[in-house]
C-alpha cells in the first residue's frame, strides 16, 4: 500500500464503498446504529442507479424487499415512493408464493435515495474511486483513492458492483468500465494481494428505445393492480406529512391519502421476437463475443441473453419480450428479454424484426459487462472476510446479480460492521426466519457457480417466509439490535398482539357450528364470509393473516416441525480458529472444504457439498472434547 | 427433536435370542404402543431394568414374547432414549417385531447410526470415537458396495427412472411458481399427475420385490397343517426324503412344529409341519394348536392335507384371510385307501405318502403357487431390502398424495412439499437431489428469463 498524500481529517467508524443498493442499505444501517459512516463513490449521480431494468421485485425478491424493508432498511419505502406501476404476482397461487413487483421511475428512484443519504444523521457523502485498502496485520484502517486521497476507518464494507476489473462488450469491441458511460476499479489487485480469491463473472443488458418510435397498437398491454401492492410497512407514512426519520420529508411521486395509496400507474407493453429475428441472431452469432469465446466470466442461466436463447432453445419459434417505461418523465423503454452482447448493427436489424418495433430508435445499445468477484466462501455470515478483520463485502463482489439481493446484503453487512465496533452481538438470520438468511447461507456454505439470483425453491421453509408476516418475522429482530425502534416496532408489537388474540379466538369461538379455525378449513370460506360483527373484532390486515393461519395451519405445522428438527444440528458452533488438519478420521478432501468454508455450526458444516455424517461425527467429537477441556 | 430410529442389533441368522434397538425421543412411546406386559407403563417403569411381556402388531396379535429394557437420555449408548428387545431367534420374529416397530413410528437406521448419536451427543472420547469410525466406515462401504451391486443392475436403473420422473415434475411446479411472467404451462398438471401416478405404480411394483427377496433370502415359508391324522408328518417326511416327525396311528401326535429347509426346484423352502388343527383340553396339545394357528399366520404358502379316504368335512382353524388369499393347496392324502366319492368333485393334489405317489405334482403345485406370489427367477433377479423397501413406500405415498393435491386444484407450493418429500425418499437411496440439481433441470428444460 503506498503512503496517501493527504488523510481526511475526520476518522470513520464505517466507510462504505459504491454508492449502489447494497452500499446505501449498508451506510443507512451503519449510521441507524450510530456509527459515524462515509459512503465513497465515483459518482455520486449514479446513487441508487438501477443499472439493468427499471423494477424492483417479483417471486423471492419481492419477499426480500418486504424484509428489508421490516429490518429498517430503505428500498421498500423509496420503491413505494417512486414506483410507476405495481402488480402482485402470483395472485392465484396461495399466499407464500405471491410477490409484489414495481416498475419504477428510474431517476426519481436514484434521486429520492440520494436525498435520503444526504439528510441521514451521521453518514457522510463523498466522490471518490477508491483504489487500496490499507490494513496493519490482519485489520482493516481504511481506504486510499486514486487522487491520492486516503481515510481512516475501523472497518471498510466493499459494495462495487461490476466495477472491479469491468470490461464491457458490443460485438467485438470492448472497453474498461463497470457500466456505459462510467469507469471501472482497480480494487481487484488490491484485494489479490491480500490473499483473496478473485474470480469473474458477465452479465449483459437490452438496448433502450425512444418510446415514439414503438408502435404500441401491435403490442398487449399489461396494466398494474388496482389497489397497487406496496413494499413498506410504513407506505402510509410516505408524504403524509408525519415528520418520521424513515421519511424525512423528502419528495415523493406517490403518497398516501386516506384510504387509498395515490400511484399515477403506467402501462407496460408486451410483444415477441420471431422466426425472422432468430434466423438473424443465428447467422451473426460469430460476432458475439459469447459465441467467439471472447467472455470468459460465467453468466446467469436465468437471464440468458437472446443468443443463448436462440441457441439453446432453438425449437422455440418466439421468445416474450417486455417493453418497461424508465419512467414518468422520460420516453425511454427498457426492452426486457433481449439482452444482447451482439454489434451494434445486429442489435438495430433484429429488434426491427419484431412486431410493433419495425421503426424503432435504439438509444443505447445493449452490451455484456464482464468483472471481478471474490467468491462468497470467504466470507462468515456476517459478511466479513475471514482473511481481513473489519472489511466486509455486499452485492456482486460477492457473486449475487440483482438490486434486491445487493440490498438485503448491505443491510446485513452494514449492520454488523456497526455492530463489531459498538462491541455487541453479530447480526445474522437464518434460513428459517427470511430468504437475506436463505441467501447468506447459501452464499458462505455453497459458493457461487454463476451469479446468484434468490428463488423461492431455494427456501426449505418456503410457507414459513411470507411477504406478508416479513415485519412479524423480523422487525422484533431489528428491534432488538437497535435497526428498528419507534413507530415501526410498534405496529409490529401491536400487530402480534392482536395476531395471537385471533389465533386463541379461533380455537374458541363456534361459528356455523364449526370452531373458527376448523370453519376456514374448508376450502371455500375465506373473510368475506364471517359476519360484520366477528369482522369487527379486528382490522382487515389482522384477519387476512388469520385466514391463512388457519387455513394452512397443517402445513405450516409441517414446516415448524422440519425448522425444529434441523435447529438442534444449528446450536452446535465450531470455533472459526478451528485447525481441522488435525483432527484425526477426517478425510482429506473434507479437511479442504472444511477449512475454505469454515462453517460457523455443525448443521452448516452437513450443508457443505462433499461433507459426509461421519466427517460431521468427527467434528462433533472433538467439539464436545474441546468444550469439556 | 432427531427422528426415533431402530434396528436388529445382532447378526442375521439362527440364533437363541434376538436383539431389537430403538433410539430417539419416541423410542419410549413407541414401545409402549407394541407392548403389553409389565406392572405400569414404560414410561414410569425404572430404567436399565428388564421387563417381560408380548410385543403385538398393529392388529394387536402377538408377535414374540420378549424381555424389554428401557435406558432413559443420557444413561445410553446413543444419549438418547432408548429401548432394547431381546425376542427369540430367528430372521422372522426379530423382523416382523422391526416391521411393527416401524409401522408405529420409527425409522429404520442407517447403516452406524446408532454410533453416530452417540457421537454426537458427545457419549464417546475420541479414541473411542476413531476405532467406531473405522467401524462405521467398514460398514459404510460394505453396505455401499452390497447396495452399488444392486444399484448397477435393474433396480438402479427404475430408481434412478423415479428419481428423474420426480426432479422433471418437481421442477416444472418450481418453474411455474417462481417464474410467473414466463408464460409456464399450467395446463400440463394434468401430464404431471400422471406421471406421479406412474411413480408410486413402479415404486409399489418394486416394494413387491422386498417380498421376493425376502424369500430368496429365508425362504419361502410352506406351512403343513389340516386336521389331526391326515398324515401331515409323513408328507413331511416323504418331502424331506427320510424320517424326520415321528408318525403315528394315534391322532395329534405332533405337538410342536418342526422347520426343515428343502429345495423346491431352486426355490429355498422352509417345510414346516404343524399339530393337527382340534379343539383339545389337554394343554400340551393346546400349546400345539396355538404354534399352528401362528405359523398358519406367518405361512407364504399352505398345504391343507386331508384325509381322501374319509367323507369330506368342513375343515375348521383356517382364518377366513387365509382361504380367500388362496395361498392354500388342498392336498388330499391317502388315496392308496380310496377316495371317498365325496372327495370326487373336489379341486386338489391327490397323493399317496406311504407309496410316496405323485409327491411330484405336489412339488410342481408349490413352485407354481411361488411363482404367483411374485416371485420371479429370470435374469433380473432384483429385490430391495427393507430399507429400500421404507423409502420406496414413502415415495409411492407421498407421489401419490402429490398427484391427488394436484389433481384436487392445489396451489403448486403445497404439492411441492409431498413431491420434495418423494423425491428425498428416493434421494436416500441412490443420492440426493439439491437445489442446483434442481435449477439445472428448470433452466435446461425451460427458456426462463426476461
Amino acid at each position: 500500500m503506498q503512503n496517501a498524500a493527504y488523510t481526511f481529517p475526520k476518522s470513520y467508524d464505517v466507510i462504505v464503498i459504491g454508492g449502489g443498493h447494497a452500499g446505501i442499505e449498508a451506510a443507512l444501517a451503519a449510521a441507524r446504529l450510530n456509527c459515524e459512516v462515509a459512503l465513497l463513490t465515483q459518482n455520486l449521480d449514479t446513487i441508487g442507479q438501477m443499472s439493468c431494468n427499471p423494477a424492483i421485485g417479483g417471486l423471492a425478491k419481492g419477499h426480500m424487499v418486504r424484509e428489508i424493508d421490516a429490518l429498517g432498511g430503505a428500498m421498500g419505502l423509496n420503491t413505494d415512493a417512486t414506483g410507476i406501476q405495481f402488480r402482485m404476482l402470483n395472485a392465484g397461487k396461495g399466499p407464500s408464493v405471491r410477490a409484489p413487483r414495481a416498475q419504477c421511475d428510474k431517476k426519481a428512484y436514484q434521486f429520492r435515495m440520494k436525498h435520503l443519504l444526504e439528510t441521514q444523521d451521521g453518514l457522510d457523502l463523498h466522490q471518490g474511486n477508491v483504489a487500496g485498502l490499507q490494513v496493519s496485520g490482519d485489520r482493516i484502517t481504511g481506504v486510499s483513492t486514486n487522487l491520492g486521497m486516503s481515510f481512516r476507518a475501523k472497518a471498510v464494507i466493499i459494495s462495487s458492483g461490476t466495477f472491479m476489473r469491468g470490461l464491457m462488450h458490443v460485438g467485438k469491441q470492448n472497453q474498461r468500465g463497470g457500466r456505459m458511460g462510467d469507469a471501472g476499479s482497480t480494487l481487484s489487485e488490491t484485494l489479490l494481494s491480500l490473499g483473496f480469491r478473485v474470480e469473474r463473472f458477465k452479465t449483459g443488458t437490452p438496448c433502450r428505445l425512444n418510446g415514439r418510435s414503438i408502435d404500441y397498437s401491435a403490442c398487449e398491454r399489461q396494466d398494474g393492480d388496482e389497489s397497487p401492492p406496496l413494499f413498506s410497512f410504513m407506505a402510509d407514512t410516505i408524504g403524509a406529512g408525519d415528520d418520521i426519520a424513515e421519511t424525512n420529508a423528502t419528495f415523493t411521486l406517490n403518497q398516501w391519502g386516506n384510504p387509498l395509496f395515490h400511484v399515477e400507474q403506467s402501462p407496460c407493453w408486451i410483444t415477441y421476437t420471431n422466426g425472422s429475428t432468430h434466423d438473424l441472431i443465428r447467422s451473426n452469432l460469430d460476432q458475439s463475443p459469447m459465441y467467439s469465446g471472447m467472455i470468459e466470466g460465467v453468466g446467469p442461466r436465468y437471464c440468458p441473453s437472446i443468443e443463448d436463447k436462440v441457441v439453446k432453445f432453438a425449437d422455440r419459434d418466439r421468445h416474450q419480450v417486455f417493453l418497461e417505461p424508465e419512467g414518468r418523465h422520460t420516453n425511454e423503454y427498457y426492452v426486457n428479454g433481449v439482452s444482447t452482447s451482439l454489434p451494434y448493427s445486429v442489435q438495430y436489424e433484429f429488434i426491427r424484426s419484431i412486431a410493433g418495433l419495425e421503426k424503432a430508435e435504439i438509444i443505447r445499445p445493449g452490451y455484456a459487462v464482464e468483472y471481478d468477484y471474490c467468491p462468497p466462501d470467504q466470507l462468515f455470515s456476517t459478511l466479513e472476510t475471514k482473511t481481513v478483520e473489519g472489511l466486509y463485502f455486499a452485492g456482486q463482489i460477492n457473486g449475487t446479480s440483482g438490486y434486491e439481493e445487493a440490498a438485503g446484503q448491505g443491510l446485513v453487512a452494514g449492520a454488523n460492521a456497526a455492530l463489531k465496533i459498538l462491541a455487541r452481538p453479530a447480526f445474522t438470520l437464518s434460513r428459517a426466519d427470511s430468504y437475506i438468511g436463505v441467501m447468506i447461507d447459501d452464499l458462505v456454505t455453497s459458493g457461487v457457480t454463476e451469479p446468484y439470483r434468490i428463488f423461492t425453491s431455494r427456501a426449505e421453509y418456503r410457507l414459513l417466509l411470507r411477504q406478508d408476516n416479513a415485519d412479524l418475522r423480523l422487525t422484533p429482530i431489528a428491534e432488538t439490535c437497535g435497526l428498528a425502534c419507534g413507530q415501526r416496532a410498534e405496529r409490529v408489537r401491536i400487530k402480534a398482539q392482536r395476531l395471537s388474540e385471533g389465533i386463541k379466538l379461533g380455537g374458541q369461538l363456534v361459528h356455523e357450528g364449526l370452531k373458527l379455525d376448523a370453519w376456514f378449513r374448508k376450502p371455500d370460506n375465506t373473510v368475506s364470509g364471517l359476519p360484520r360483527a366477528l369482522l369487527n373484532q379486528f382490522p382487515e390486515e389482522i384477519w387476512s393473516l388469520l385466514e391463512i393461519e388457519f387455513k394452512y395451519a397443517g402445513y405450516i405445522q409441517r414446516q415448524a416441525t422440519m425448522v425444529e428438527r434441523t435447529r438442534r444440528m444449528e446450536t452446535y458452533l465450531i470455533p472459526s480458529d478451528i485447525d481441522y488438519s488435525i483432527l484425526s478420521g477426517l478425510k482429506n478432501e473434507a479437511v479442504v472444504r472444511l477449512s475454505a468454508v469454515r462453517p460457523a455450526t455443525l448443521g452448516q458444516a452437513g450443508r457443505i457439498s462433499g461433507i459426509t455424517p461421519a466427517d460431521i461425527a468427527v467434528l462433533a467429537i472433538w467439539l464436545n472434547r474441546a468444550e469439556k477441556a | 427433536m432427531e427422528d426415533t430410529i431402530t434396528a436388529i442389533s445382532t447378526p442375521p441368522g439362527q440364533g437363541a435370542v434376538a436383539l431389537l434397538r430403538m433410539s430417539g425421543d419416541r423410542a419410549v412411546e413407541i414401545a409402549q404402543k407394541l407392548f403389553r406386559g409389565g406392572r405400569c407403563a414404560l414410561a414410569e417403569f425404572p430404567p436399565r431394568q428388564q421387563v417381560l411381556g408380548t410385543i403385538v402388531d398393529a392388529g394387536g396379535d402377538s408377535i414374540d414374547r420378549v424381555l424389554l429394557t428401557v435406558f432413559s437420555a443420557p444413561a445410553s449408548y446413543t444419549g438418547e432414549d432408548t429401548v432394547e428387545i431381546s425376542c427369540h431367534g430367528g430372521i422372522l420374529v426379530a423382523g416382523s417385531i422391526l416391521e411393527a416397530l416401524v409401522a408405529a413410528g420409527a425409522r429404520p437406521a442407517e447403516p452406524g447410526e446408532f454410533s453416530k448419536r452417540a457421537f454426537l451427543n458427545g457419549k464417546m472420547d475420541l479414541t473411542q470415537a476413531e476405532a467406531v469410525m473405522d467401524l462405521i466406515a467398514a460398514r459404510t462401504s460394505l453396505a455401499l458396495r452390497s447396495a452399488n451391486r444392486q444399484l448397477e443392475g435393474k433396480l438402479g436403473q427404475r430408481v434412478n427412472e423415479l428419481r428423474e420422473e420426480l426432479l422433471g415434475a418437481l421442477a416444472h411446479l418450481e418453474a411455474y411458481i417462481d417464474f410467473p411472467e414466463e408464460g409456464i404451462d399450467p395446463e400440463s398438471s394434468e401430464g404431471i399427475c400422471g406421471r406421479l401416478i406412474e411413480v408410486a405404480k413402479v415404486a409399489r411394483d418394486l416394494v413387491a420385490t422386498a417380498e421376493e427377496g425376502r424369500i430368496l433370502r429365508e425362504g419361502l415359508a410352506v406351512v403343513i397343517a389340516g386336521l389331526p391324522n391326515a398324515g401331515k408328518s409323513s408328507l413331511l417326511n416323504v418331502m424331506l426324503g427320510f424320517d424326520r416327525a415321528i408318525v403315528s396311528e394315534t391322532a395329534g401326535t405332533t405337538r410342536d412344529t418342526i422347520e426343515e429347509m428343502i429345495n423346491v426346484k431352486g426355490i429355498p423352502v422352509r417345510l414346516i409341519d404343524t399339530a393337527g388343527l382340534r379343539q383339545t383340553e389337554e394343554q400340551v396339545e393346546r400349546e400345539g394348536v396355538d404354534r399352528a394357528q401362528r405359523e398358519l399366520k406367518g405361512a407364504d404358502l399352505v398345504l391343507h392335507v386331508m384325509d381322501a379316504s374319509l367323507e369330506k368335512v368342513e375343515q375348521t382353524g383356517f382364518t377366513e384371510e387365509e382361504s380367500v388369499v388362496g395361498r392354500r393347496i388342498l392336498v388330499l392324502n391317502k388315496v392308496d385307501l380310496g377316495v371317498h366319492p365325496s372327495w370326487e368333485k373336489v379341486d386338489g393334489i391327490r397323493i399317496s405318502c406311504t407309496q410316496g405317489s405323485d409327491i411330484d405334482l405336489l412339488v410342481e403345485a408349490i413352485f407354481k403357487a411361488a411363482g404367483r406370489e411374485g416371485l420371479n427367477f429370470g435374469s433380473e433377479m432384483i429385490a430391495v431390502n427393507a430399507r429400500h423397501r421404507e423409502c420406496l413406500e414413502r415415495a409411492c405415498k407421498h407421489s401419490e398424495k402429490a398427484a391427488e393435491l394436484l389433481s384436487g386444484g392445489e396451489s403448486p407450493e403445497f404439492v411441492a412439499i409431498d413431491l420434495r418429500e418423494a423425491l428425498d425418499a428416493i434421494g436416500s437411496i441412490v443420492g440426493k437431489a439439491d437445489t442446483e440439481e434442481l435449477l439445472g433441470e428448470i433452466f435446461s428444460s425451460f427458456c426462463i428469463g426476461k
